[in-house]
C-alpha cells in the first residue's frame, strides 16, 4: 500500500514536470527562416551574389522581340503581322482579331500583359536601384562601382517606360521601391501625362549616359552601354511629334551620328547572323537579348509560326502551333530578289527533314492543295476558317536541327541598320542632305541584295523599315509616325496594282483584312481593366472604356 | 432568421421561470409520508403532490423529502411529480403514512458522442456535432473513410466526381467559407489532428464525428474554419475475463465503366460525314479509315477489386488491444490504373496504479502502390475518329509503336496514351502516437492530466515514363521521364487537463491544455528526355541526354509550419435542464506577419432540455441549443511575409550566362488569420419513446479577412499577385437529420431515416480592402484550347453569389446555321463585351439522403438514396464536341445531331449549362446471416451482396454530375465540368464478414 502511494506520488511529479516542460521550453517561438529560398540578411555577401541580382533587370527582358505580350500589341495590330483564325484553332476569345482590325477593347488579354510585362521590368529595377544604393551605403559596394550598376539600371529602367510612353502614353512614373504609393496615379490629362513620361524618359538617359561603359565588346554584350543609350534618345526624339507634338529631327539625327561617328559599328555582312545563335560578334548589334534554349528561354518563334507538321522539317522536340503569319500584301511588297524575303519566311510547300511533302490531315475542304502543306502567302480569309497552312511563316529566326520550344538565336533590340535607316528619315524629313539620306537606305537595300533607289519618299522610307526591320517590334510605332498613308500595295513585280488615300497616319489606315479605322485613339492603347480594377487612381486614356 | 430563433429560446427561458408555481388546497384528512429516488434510495425534497381531480389541493417535499397533506377523501389518489421523474399515482387507501419511491425518467442522450478534446454525452451537446457510428456507414467497396458517411450528415457535402480509384473527394461543410486552398474540414484521428484520410483503414473506424458549428469546432482554433472530422478507431475490450475475438472480412468487387458520354459509333459516324459532307460539298472521303473502332471498350475494362482484412482484438482487466490487417487490390476501370494497398493498425490502452495512469498507443503502417494512369485518355477517346484502327502496319507510324496516329492539333490515340505510358507511384506512411494520463484523485479528485506525443511520416514517390515511341509526349524528346519524391513529417506535442467536479446541481467541466505542432514538407523532382533505348523507363534518369545538354530540370523544396497554442473550455450543467459552455483557443502560425501571428478563437454555447423542464407526453428529448462561434483559417504557404530571393534565369556578363537572383514573390508582412464567425441554433428531439430521433440546425456565418492571392498594381509591387487579407463571404442554412424505427417486430425491422441540408448560394459580401480594390467584376477560368483559350468561363462580383458560370444567352440556331444568342444590350450585335451575362451557377442549394434498413429475421435489405440539388455545371464535352464542323476529322458527341446544321464554331452560352441536380442510388445490400446453433468456434457468419452507384437520375449529359467545387486550384472557379475527368464506375460486390 505505501509502495504503490509512493509510486503514485512519484508519477504524480513526474507529469507536472513534463507539464512544465511541454508549457516552457518548446516554447512560442514561430520564427520563419526558409530552406529553399534566400533573405536579404543571408544573401548580397559577396561580388557574385551582388552581380546576380543586378541579371534581374536583364532576365526581364525574356519576352521582348519573340512572339507575346509586347511583340503582339506592336505588331499584330501592323500590315506585318497576322494570327487569323484557323477554324477552331486561334480564335482565343478573339484577342488576336481585335489587335489585327483594331478593336480591341481593356480587356483584351495581350494589352494586359505587355503593361505587365513592361512594368513588372520597372519594378524590378527600382527594386535594384533601392538595393544598390542600400550595398553603396552599407560600403558592400564602392561609390564607383555603385554609380556605374545605378546608372545601367536608371537606363534600362528608361527602355521600359520608353515602352510605357510608346503603347500607353500617360502612365505613372514609379521610381522609388521603398514607400511608393501603393496606387499610383497619372495624369488627369492625357497629353500632359505624355509629355512627363518623355520628359521623364529623355532626362533619365541624359543623366546617367556620362556613366555607362562607352566599350562593345564581350564586357557590354547584351547590355546597355553609351551606345544603347544614344539608341533610345534617337528613337525617342524620332518619334517625338508622336509623343509630345514637337518634332525632333535634329536631335534624333544627332543621336544617330554619336553611334555612326563611334565608328564601332558596320552592317554585318549576312543579314541573318543578325537573328543567329551568338551575336556578340556581329558587327551591326548595339543591343540583343541573349536568348539561348538553356540560359535564356522565351524565344518561341519556332513554336508560334511553324505549322504543327513542321515539327519533322527541324525534328524539334515540341509540336509547332500554327500561328503567326505574315500578311501577303507584305510580302508580296517585297521585290522577289529581296535575300530578307526568300530566307526570311517559310513559303510554298513544305518538307519533312528526309524531303518528303508534308501532310496535314486536318486540312479544310476546299483547301487549295489537299492535304499537302503549302504556305500561300495570301490568306484566304482572316476568319473564322484560314486554311490552316494559309500565310507565309517568319523564319528570321531559323531554329537549329533538334530545337526546342526555345531557340537559342538572339533578338535584337538595338542594331545599326536601324540607325542608318533612322538618320536618313532625320535627314530627308527636314530635307537636308538628300544624298546622305539616299546612300543610308541604300547601304541597307544592298546588303539585302537590291539595286539603289534614286529617290526617296515616305512610302519608300516606311517600306525600307518594315523590310529590313520587321516582326522587331518596331512596326505599330512606325506606321504612327508616317502621315500620308500607305501607299505600298505592290505585287512581285514591282508594280503598284493599289493605291490608298490618305487618311490620318499609316496606321490608321486600311490594308489586307483590316478597313480604315480613323480612330485616333487608338494611336496608344487603353489601360488594361485588371490595373483600373487594383489601382482606382488610374486615368483611362481618351476614347476607351474605363 | 437566426435571429428570431435567438429571441424565441429567449421567450422560452422566461416563460419555464413561471411554469414551477404550485397550487394550495385546504382539507380535513391529513397524509403524511417521505419521497425517495428509486435508483440512489436518497430521500427527495421539492416533489409535488397533488390530490388526483382537485389540482388545486397540493403540497411539496421538505428538504427531507417529507410532505404533509390534508386531503377531502383516504379514498383519493396522490399524484406525485418531479422533474426528471416519472408522475407517479398511488391510491391512499385509507393509510395515514405513504412512502414513494419515484424511477427518475429515461432519456434519450446517453450515448457518448466523440468533441474536442474529449467526448461528452450526446444530451450534453451544445454544438451541431453529428455522429456517424460503424453500423450507419455506407457499405460495399469503400476505400476511404470519407465515402463512409457520403450524404448521411446534413451540411456536409463529400464528392468524388468519376471513378479514378486514386482519386481524392472534396468535402465542403456548409457551403464556401474559405477562397484558399485549405478548404477541407480537419481530419482529427484519435485525437491527433492533421490526419489524411487516405491512411485509415475504413474497416478499423468505429465512429465519425463532424463538428459542424463553428460554436463546436472553435475548439480547434485555427484549424476548424471548414469543420472538424474526429475519427476514433476500434478498439479492443476490457473486462474481468481476457477476451480474444477474430473479425475477418473479405470482398470481391467488380467495378464497370457507367455513363460514358455518348458518342457516335462507326456506322453513325459515317452516315453524318456523309451527310455533312452533302450540306457543306466537302470531299470528306478521306475522313472515313475504314474501321470500326469502339475508343471506350479500347481503354476501359472491368475492373476487378479484392479486399481482405482480418482484425484481432481482447483485454484483460488491466488493458486491451486491437491489431489489423488489410490488403486491397483495386483495378481502376481505366486500362493500366489502380493499385495495391496494405493497412497494418496497432492500438493498445494499458492501465496500471489502481486505474489512475493510463497509457494509450496507436501506431499504423501502409503503403500503397498506385498506378494513377492518364485520364487524358478519355478526352482522347471521346474525339477520336471510330473509323480510325487501333494499330497500323504503315511505316509513318512505325516510329510510334505502330499505334495509329494523325498529326492534329491535341489529337492522340487514347489506347496508345494508356499502353504505352507509365504513371505510377508509391506511398509509404507511418504514424503513431503515445498518450499518457493520470488522474490526479488522491490529489485533488476529479483531475486528470494527460500527455500525448505524435508523428507521422508519409512518403510519396512518383514515376512517370513518356516512351520515344509514344507520340503524345515522348515522341518529340526521345523518350521523357520525371521522378520525383515527396514528403511529409508532422509532430506533435499536446498536453491537457482536465477538471470535473459537482457542486449541488451544478457540474463543472474544466479543460485545459497547450499544443505545439510542427509540419516540414519537403519535396525533390526530376525530368529529362533524350534516352537512347526506352528500356530504363524512369529508373536511369542519368541516362537521359538532356541532361548533359542542359535541358534536363532538378528541382527540390523544403518547407516548415508550426502551430503553436494554449486552449481551455468550460462546460457547465444544471440538473440536466440546462447546458452552459465556453472555450477559448489562443493560436499562432508561423505563416503570418512578424505582428500578426496570433490569433484568438473562441465559442459561446447554452442549451436547455425542454422535455425535461416540461411534462411532454412522448417527448423524450427536446434540445435546444444556440451557439456562436469564432474559427481561424492559416495561410496556405509558409513563408509568405517575407521578401525571398531565388534564381531567376541567367544573364550574360563577359559573354557567359551567370546566374540571377531575384524576388520570388510580393511579400505581405500585415498577413494575418481568416476568421470565421458562425451563429448556429438547433433543436435536437427525440419522441415517441425513442423511436424518432433527429436535429434541426440553422446556421449563418461570414468569413472576414480572406486570405486570396489578389491583383496588386505593379510597381510599387513586384509581382501582378499578393497574397491578403480582404474581402468577406457569408454563407447561411437549414439541415435536418431524422431517423424512425417505423416498424419493430421480433422477426422484422424498419428502420428510415433521412438527412438534408438547404444552402443559400455562399455570398461574395466583399473583395476589397481601403487598399486594394476587386474592380468591377472579374471573368476568369479560361475555356482552352483549341479556340477558347483566352474564354473565360466564370464571372466573379462583389456582392453577388458565388459559383457564377458567364456566357451568352442562347437563343436557338438559326435556319442557316449560325448561333442566336441574346443581344443583351440591344446594340444590335452580339459581342462579348456587351452580351454575355450570367447563364448559371455551380454551388448546389441544397442536399439529401435517404436510407431504409429493413431486416426479417437473418436477412437484412439496405439501401441509400443521396442527391444534390440546384446546381449547374458548364458541360465541356459538349462546348467543345457536339459540334458538327469537328466530323471532318473529328468524332462528335451523338447529341449533335440535335444541331447538326450549326455551321459556327463553338461559343460558350447557356447551351451548355446544363442543371446538374441529381438523385443516385448511392448504394443497396442485401445481406444474410447465418444461423450457428452448432457452431460454437464462430460467433457470426454474414454473407452480403452490395451495389454501388447503382443508378442515377439527372438532366445532366456529362459523365459525373457532382458538383466542381475548383477548377484549376482556385476555389473561385466553380461549376466547369472539363473533359479530362473520369467516367462513373459502377460495382458489386460480394462480402463475407465472419466474427470468431
Amino acid at each position: 500500500m505505501n509502495l504503490q502511494r509512493s509510486i503514485s506520488r512519484l508519477f504524480e511529479l513526474l507529469f507536472v514536470l513534463l507539464i512544465l516542460f511541454g508549457m516552457t521550453s518548446s516554447c512560442t517561438n514561430l520564427n520563419e527562416n526558409p530552406p529553399s529560398d534566400v533573405t536579404s540578411n543571408n544573401f548580397f555577401k559577396n561580388n557574385k551574389q551582388i552581380l546576380s541580382a543586378l541579371g534581374v533587370a536583364y532576365s526581364n527582358l525574356s519576352g521582348y522581340g519573340v512572339p507575346g505580350n509586347i511583340l503582339n500589341v506592336n505588331e499584330t495590330t501592323t500590315d506585318e503581322m497576322v494570327i487569323p483564325q484557323r477554324g477552331k484553332d486561334w480564335y482565343d476569345g478573339g484577342e488576336h482579331i481585335a489587335l489585327y482590325t483594331h478593336t480591341w477593347t481593356y480587356q483584351n488579354p495581350k494589352i494586359g500583359g505587355a503593361w505587365s510585362w513592361l512594368y513588372s521590368g520597372v519594378s524590378s529595377t527600382n527594386r535594384l536601384i533601392y538595393q544598390f544604393n542600400q550595398l553603396e551605403s552599407q560600403g558592400s559596394v564602392s561609390k564607383s562601382e555603385g554609380t556605374k550598376y545605378i546608372s545601367e539600371l536608371k537606363v534600362l529602367r528608361a527602355f521600359y517606360y520608353y515602352w510605357l510612353l510608346d503603347d500607353f502614353g500617360n502612365v505613372p512614373i514609379v521610381t522609388k521601391f521603398k514607400g511608393a504609393s501603393k496606387t499610383p496615379a497619372n495624369s488627369s490629362n492625357f497629353q500632359d501625362g505624355r509629355t512627363k513620361v518623355f520628359n521623364f524618359v529623355e532626362n533619365q538617359i541624359k543623366s546617367n549616359i556620362q556613366n555607362l561603359s562607352r566599350k562593345n565588346d564581350q564586357t557590354t554584350f547584351a547590355r546597355v552601354n553609351v551606345w544603347a543609350a544614344h539608341f533610345l534618345l534617337a528613337k525617342l526624339y524620332l518619334n517625338a511629334k508622336v509623343y509630345t507634338g514637337n518634332a525632333m529631327w535634329q536631335k534624333a539625327a544627332a543621336q544617330c551620328d554619336s553611334i555612326i561617328n563611334s565608328g564601332k559599328f558596320s552592317l554585318a555582312s549576312n543579314y541573318f547572323s543578325n537573328f543567329s545563335d551568338n551575336t556578340q560578334n556581329d558587327p551591326e548589334m548595339i543591343w540583343a537579348i541573349p536568348y539561348d534554349q538553356v540560359h535564356f528561354q522565351g524565344n518561341a518563334w519556332d513554336m508560334a509560326t511553324l505549322s504543327y507538321a513542321n515539327q519533322e522539317t527541324y525534328n524539334l522536340t515540341a509540336q509547332p502551333w500554327n500561328g503567326y503569319a505574315t500578311v501577303g500584301d507584305f510580302y508580296n511588297s517585297f521585290q522577289k530578289n529581296d535575300i530578307r524575303r526568300k530566307k526570311g519566311f517559310l513559303h510554298g510547300f513544305q518538307y519533312d527533314s528526309n524531303g518528303q511533302i508534308l501532310i496535314d490531315h486536318n486540312s479544310f475542304a476546299g483547301s487549295p492543295h489537299g492535304d499537302s502543306i503549302y504556305f500561300d502567302q495570301n490568306i484566304n480569309e482572316l476568319q473564322p476558317r484560314a486554311y490552316r497552312d494559309a500565310g507565309a511563316r517568319f523564319n528570321k529566326y531559323q531554329p537549329d536541327k533538334g530545337a526546342t520550344g526555345n531557340l537559342s538565336n538572339d533578338v535584337p533590340i538595338a542594331r545599326y541598320a536601324d540607325v542608318l535607316l533612322m538618320k536618313a528619315e532625320c535627314l530627308w524629313r527636314m530635307n537636308q542632305a538628300p544624298s546622305e539620306a539616299l546612300h543610308l537606305v541604300n547601304m541597307v537595300r544592298e546588303r539585302a541584295g537590291l539595286s539603289d533607289y534614286q529617290t526617296l519618299s515616305a512610302y519608300k522610307l516606311l517600306m525600307a523599315r518594315g523590310h529590313e526591320l520587321y516582326v522587331e517590334t518596331w512596326r505599330r510605332q512606325d506606321l504612327i509616325r508616317f502621315r500620308g498613308g500607305l501607299h505600298y500595295k505592290i505585287n512581285d513585280n514591282g508594280k503598284k496594282v493599289s493605291q490608298y488615300k490618305a487618311g490620318g497616319n499609316a496606321f490608321e489606315d486600311e490594308w489586307w483584312a483590316k478597313p480604315v479605322d480613323n480612330q485616333s485613339f487608338r494611336n496608344v492603347f487603353p489601360i488594361p481593366q485588371s490595373q483600373l480594377q487594383s489601382n482606382p487612381n488610374l486615368h483611362q486614356n481618351p476614347g476607351y472604356q474605363h | 432568421m437566426d435571429k428570431v430563433i435567438v429571441k424565441s429560446t429567449f421567450v422560452l427561458f422566461c416563460l419555464l421561470g413561471f411554469l414551477s408555481v404550485k397550487g394550495h388546497a385546504q382539507s380535513n384528512k391529513v397524509v403524511k409520508g417521505q419521497v425517495f429516488d428509486q435508483s440512489t434510495g436518497k430521500t427527495m425534497p421539492g416533489v409535488n403532490v397533488i390530490v388526483k381531480g382537485h389540482n388545486t389541493i397540493g403540497t411539496s417535499t421538505n428538504s427531507k423529502g417529507e410532505f404533509t397533506l390534508s386531503v377531502p377523501s383516504l379514498s383519493d389518489t396522490l399524484v406525485f411529480s418531479y422533474i426528471g421523474y416519472q408522475r407517479k399515482s398511488v391510491p391512499i387507501k385509507k393509510r395515514g403514512t405513504i412512502n414513494v419511491r419515484m424511477k427518475p425518467k429515461t432519456f434519450s442522450g446517453q450515448q457518448l458522442v466523440v468533441v474536442g478534446y474529449g467526448a461528452q454525452r450526446q444530451q450534453d451537446v451544445t454544438g451541431s456535432v453529428s455522429q456517424i457510428d460503424s453500423s450507419q456507414f455506407n457499405v460495399g467497396q469503400v476505400s476511404n473513410p470519407a465515402g463512409l458517411i457520403q450524404g448521411k450528415v446534413a451540411g456536409l457535402d463529400i464528392n468524388k466526381p468519376g471513378g479514378n480509384p486514386n482519386g481524392n473527394y472534396t468535402i465542403r461543410l456548409r457551403g464556401i467559407n474559405t477562397l484558399g486552398p485549405n478548404a477541407q474540414p480537419l481530419i482529427v484521428l484519435n485525437g491527433v489532428p492533421g490526419a489524411s484520410l487516405s491512411n485509415i483503414d475504413p474497416n478499423d473506424i468505429k465512429s465519425m464525428s463532424v463538428l459542424k458549428s463553428a460554436s463546436a469546432s472553435a475548439i480547434y482554433g485555427t484549424e476548424g474554419s471548414n469543420g472538424v472530422i474526429l475519427i476514433t478507431t476500434k478498439s479492443g475490450s476490457s473486462g474481468q475475463k481476457p477476451q480474444f475475438h477474430v473479425e475477418y472480412k473479405g470482398q470481391l468487387t467488380v467495378n464497370t465503366p457507367y455513363r460514358e458520354v455518348k458518342v457516335f459509333n462507326a456506322s453513325q459516324f459515317r452516315n453524318f460525314l456523309h451527310f455533312y459532307s452533302k450540306e457543306t460539298g466537302q470531299d470528306l472521303s478521306t475522313t472515313d479509315l475504314g474501321h470500326s473502332t469502339n475508343w471506350y471498350n479500347q481503354i476501359t475494362r472491368d475492373g476487378i477489386n479484392q479486399q481482405q482484412y482480418i482484425a484481432l482484438s481482447g483485454g484483460g482487466s488491466n488493458n486491451n488491444y486491437r491489431a489489423s490487417l488489410n490488403y486491397r487490390k483495386n483495378e481502376g476501370l481505366l486500362k493500366k490504373t489502380g493499385y495495391t494497398k496494405i493497412d497494418a493498425r496497432l492500438r493498445l490502452h494499458q492501465s496500471a496504479v489502481n486505474n489512475k495512469l493510463q497509457f494509450d498507443l496507436n501506431l499504423s503502417a501502409n503503403r500503397k502502390n498506385a498506378q494513377y494512369g492518364f485520364p487524358q485518355a478519355f478526352r482522347y477517346a471521346t474525339v477520336y475518329n471510330p473509323t480510325a484502327p487501333v494499330k497500323s502496319n504503315s511505316p509513318q507510324d512505325a516510329k510510334y509503336g505502330n499505334y495509329f496516329q494523325q498529326a492534329l492539333f491535341q489529337y492522340y490515340n487514347p489506347v496508345s496514351i494508356v499502353e504505352q505510358n507509365t504513371n505510377e507511384g508509391r506511398i509509404n506512411n507511418i504514424d503513431g502516437s503515445l498518450k499518457g494520463s493520470y488522474h490526479f484523485d488522491d490529489l485533488i479528485p476529479g483531475l486528470q492530466v494527460s500527455a500525448l506525443y505524435s508523428e507521422r511520416h508519409t512518403k510519396i514517390s512518383g514515376g512517370v515514363f513518356y516512351p520515344s515511341t509514344g507520340y503524345w509526349r515522348g515522341y518529340s524528346r526521345s523518350g521523357v521521364a520525371t521522378r520525383s519524391d515527396t514528403s511529409n513529417y508532422n509532430r506533435l506535442l499536446r498536453t491537457t487537463i482536465h477538471y470535473q467536479k459537482t457542486i449541488g446541481d451544478v457540474n463543472f467541466k474544466l479543460l485545459g491544455g497547450y499544443s505545439w505542432q510542427k509540419f516540414t514538407y519537403a519535396n525533390f523532382s526530376m525530368n529529362g528526355g533524350n534516352f537512347i533505348t526506352d528500356h530504363f523507363g524512369y529508373n536511369n534518369m542519368g541516362a537521359a541526354q538532356e541532361f548533359q545538354q542542359g535541358l534536363g530540370t532538378v528541382g527540390s523544396y523544403k518547407e516548415n509550419h508550426k502551430l503553436i497554442s494554449g486552449f481551455g473550455r468550460l462546460n457547465l450543467r444544471f440538473k440536466d435542464l440546462f447546458l452552459l459552455s465556453g472555450s477559448i483557443r489562443r493560436e499562432g502560425s508561423s505563416r503570418f506577419g512578424i505582428n500578426n501571428k496570433w490569433g484568438t478563437f473562441y465559442s459561446v454555447n447554452g442549451g436547455i432540455h425542454l422535455a425535461n423542464l416540461l411534462d411532454l407526453p412522448n417527448v423524450q428529448q427536446l434540445k435546444l441549443r444556440a451557439g456562436y462561434g469564432v474559427t481561424g483559417n492559416d495561410a496556405p504557404h509558409s513563408y509568405l511575409s517575407k521578401l525571398r530571393y531565388g534564381p531567376q534565369g541567367y544573364f550574360m556578363v563577359n559573354g557567359n550566362y551567370v546566374p540571377t537572383y531575384g524576388p520570388v514573390n510580393n511579400p505581405n508582412p500585415n498577413l494575418k488569420w481568416e476568421v470565421k464567425h458562425e451563429t448556429d441554433v438547433g433543436i435536437d428531439f427525440a419522441l415517441l419513446n425513442n423511436r424518432l430521433t433527429g436535429t434541426i440546425d440553422a446556421y449563418t456565418d461570414k468569413t472576414n479577412d480572406l486570405l486570396l492571392n489578389f491583383n496588386v498594381p505593379v510597381p510599387p509591387n513586384l509581382y501582378n499577385t499578393e497574397w491578403v487579407n480582404i474581402g468577406e463571404l457569408s454563407n447561411k442554412g437549414i439541415e435536418f437529420t431524422a431517423n424512425y424505427q417505423t416498424i419493430s417486430t421480433k422477426n422484422f425491422t424498419w428502420k428510415t431515416g433521412i438527412t438534408a441540408s438547404l444552402h443559400n448560394k455562399t455570398k461574395i459580401v466583399s473583395l476589397s480592402n481601403k487598399n486594394l480594390s476587386f474592380g468591377n467584376q472579374q471573368l476568369l477560368d479560361y475555356a482552352g484550347a483549341p479556340g477558347l483559350t483566352s474564354t473565360p468561363l466564370v464571372r466573379v462580383k462583389e456582392g453577388q453569389p458565388l459559383g457564377q458560370l458567364w456566357g451568352y444567352v442562347y437563343q436557338g440556331i438559326t435556319s442557316d446555321g449560325h448561333w442566336k444568342f441574346k443581344d443583351l444590350n440591344g446594340d444590335g450585335t452580339i459581342n462579348a463585351s456587351g452580351d454575355k451575362t450570367v447563364i448559371g451557377n455551380g454551388l448546389p442549394k441544397a442536399t439529401a439522403g435517404w436510407h431504409n434498413t429493413f431486416s426479417y429475421k437473418n436477412w437484412n435489405l439496405s439501401f441509400f438514396f443521396r442527391g444534390v440539388f440546384g446546381h449547374d455545371l458548364l458541360n465541356t464535352y459538349r462546348l467543345f464536341y457536339q459540334n458538327p464542323n469537328r466530323i471532318v476529322s473529328k468524332n462528335v458527341l451523338k447529341s449533335t445531331m440535335k444541331v447538326k446544321n450549326l455551321v459556327d464554331g463553338t461559343a460558350v452560352s447557356s447551351f451548355f449549362v446544363q442543371n446538374a441536380s441529381f438523385v443516385q442510388l448511392h448504394n443497396a445490400t442485401l445481406g444474410y446471416s447465418i444461423p450457428l446453433k452448432n457452431l460454437k468456434s464462430i460467433s457470426s457468419i454474414r454473407l452480403s451482396l452490395t451495389g454501388q452507384n447503382i443508378f442515377i437520375i439527372t438532366n445532366y449529359s456529362g459523365p459525373d454530375p457532382s458538383p466542381r467545387y475548383s477548377d484549376n486550384g482556385s476555389p473561385l472557379q466553380v461549376g466547369v465540368a472539363r473533359r479530362n475527368s473520369w467516367f462513373n464506375s459502377r460495382r458489386v460486390t460480394f462480402s463475407i464478414d465472419l466474427k470468431l
